[in-house]
């Protein structure tokens, strides 16, 4: 009686697991990654999250929008800042001050969109784990534009102008 | 003795359903009976595109380059959506010297599923044979974002931004992947590659702080 049980379970199973008529259709994609991969892919997230920072690379060319890496790295920095606060860096690199003040308004808006709490993250544009350089000043200003937006005030503050009063503080995700 | 009977019974509908089911047969295409087809027995079992690939597999390895693009170039013909495909035969493209047409056969791969982490890594390295750094930059970051994950193709990544001269870019890259010392040895070595004496010097001598015991030999 057991052995029949046994067997019509294996039954349903090999029934389970065929499959359609149309598997030729279907495309045929290169191997998953190794056990090792999947370590190592642990440890680079390990290090995205000790750098905390976010380059020129991470975003379109010229443009304010992350890239398929910028996002999938940025996913990986979300998950951590949802569990821990901390800094951000957003290296502005050789880019225009217009095109790196995009590119902080979309790392803010990112982070807002993925629930990591206001007042968690500090976004400035410093080294993997230093200090934050002088143009941090500028995401201050851009903060307090972002807050004015949300308040329902259009009046646009100028951005690149900023005295550096809050220089060392860096912008607070609101 | 009934029991075992019931058993053996059951496991022959088994052995049944599984023969059953791996080879569904499509009879709308089959010929009507007693129609005998003239290309003989072969035709109606034309080679799967695992078996097309497997051959390629074979030429290839026993140095038949040209018999195994002609298999490749009709493996992806028959059946696009076989991925694999594309890469040998670029990497066939590759090893001939014809750097455009592996090119070609990647962009068609990549076409069909963008987020093919091997033909995107493939194309970058294709970018850097032909000194087009922002492209191969475009590829691999495209690479290490996509499928299957593979760390290997952010190693391309920090070259590629290493020979457009974003060498702090590239350290950080290097930095997520290796210990610093090795991280710093190669972006001296990339910076050797663009001719930046100074930069190398102190790379070197990072790398050698970092690791003492093993000394860069360019370092010296």
């Amino acid at each position: 009686m057991k052995s029949r049980t046994i067997l019509s379970a294996l039954l349903l199973g090999a029934l389970v697991s065929c499959k359609g008529v149309n598997e030729d259709t279907e495309v045929t994609e290169h191997e998953g990654p190794w056990a090792a991969d999947v370590i190592s892919n642990a440890s680079l997230n390990n290090a995205i999250v000790s750098q905390h920072t976010l380059y020129p690379y991470h975003f379109v060319a010229g443009a304010g929008e992350l890239n398929d890496l910028g996002a999938r790295d940025l996913n990986v920095l979300t998950d951590h800042f949802l569990k821990a606060g901390g800094d951000l860096n957003v290296r502005r690199g050789g880019a225009s001050q217009a095109v790196y003040d995009a590119r902080v308004k979309t790392v803010l808006e990112k982070l807002a969109a993925a629930g990591v709490q206001s007042g968690a993250v500090a976004v400035k544009d410093g080294l993997p784990g230093g200090e934050g350089l002088a143009s941090e000043s500028v995401i201050v200003i851009l903060k307090e534009k972002m807050s004015k937006e949300s308040m329902g005030s259009s009046s646009g503050t100028s951005i690149g102008n900023s005295t550096g009063a809050s220089a060392g503080t860096g912008s607070v995700l609101k | 003795m009934t029991s075992v009977k019931a058993s053996f019974r059951l496991a022959v509908a088994a052995v049944l359903g599984l023969s059953a089911c791996t080879s569904t047969p499509d009879h709308s295409k089959a010929p009507p009976v007693g129609v005998v087809e003239a290309t003989g027995i072969s035709s109606d079992k034309a080679p799967n595109a695992q078996t097309l690939y497997s051959m390629a597999k074979l030429l290839s390895a026993r140095g038949r380059d040209a018999d195994a693009e002609t298999i490749l170039a009709k493996l992806i013909a028959q059946h696009p959506e076989f991925m694999p495909a594309y890469s040998d035969l670029a990497e066939i493209y590759v090893r001939r010297e014809r750097i455009e047409s592996a090119v070609e056969v990647l962009r068609a791969g990549i076409r069909r599923v963008p987020a093919d982490a091997v033909l995107q890594n493939d194309l970058g390295m294709c970018r850097l044979l032909q000194h087009r750094y922002e492209d191969a930059l475009e590829s691999f970051t495209a690479a290490a974002a996509g499928v299957p994950p593979d760390t290997r193709a952010r190693a391309n990544m920090a070259v590629a931004l290493g020979m457009l001269g974003r060498l702090d870019e590239s350290l950080a890259v290097y930095l997520q992947i290796l210990p610093p010392a090795d991280a710093h040895y190669n972006v001296a070595v990339l910076s050797e590659a663009r001719k930046d004496a100074e930069r190398a010097r102190q790379e070197y001598a990072l790398a050698q702080s970092l690791a003492p015991r093993v000394e860069p030999t360019k370092a010296r």
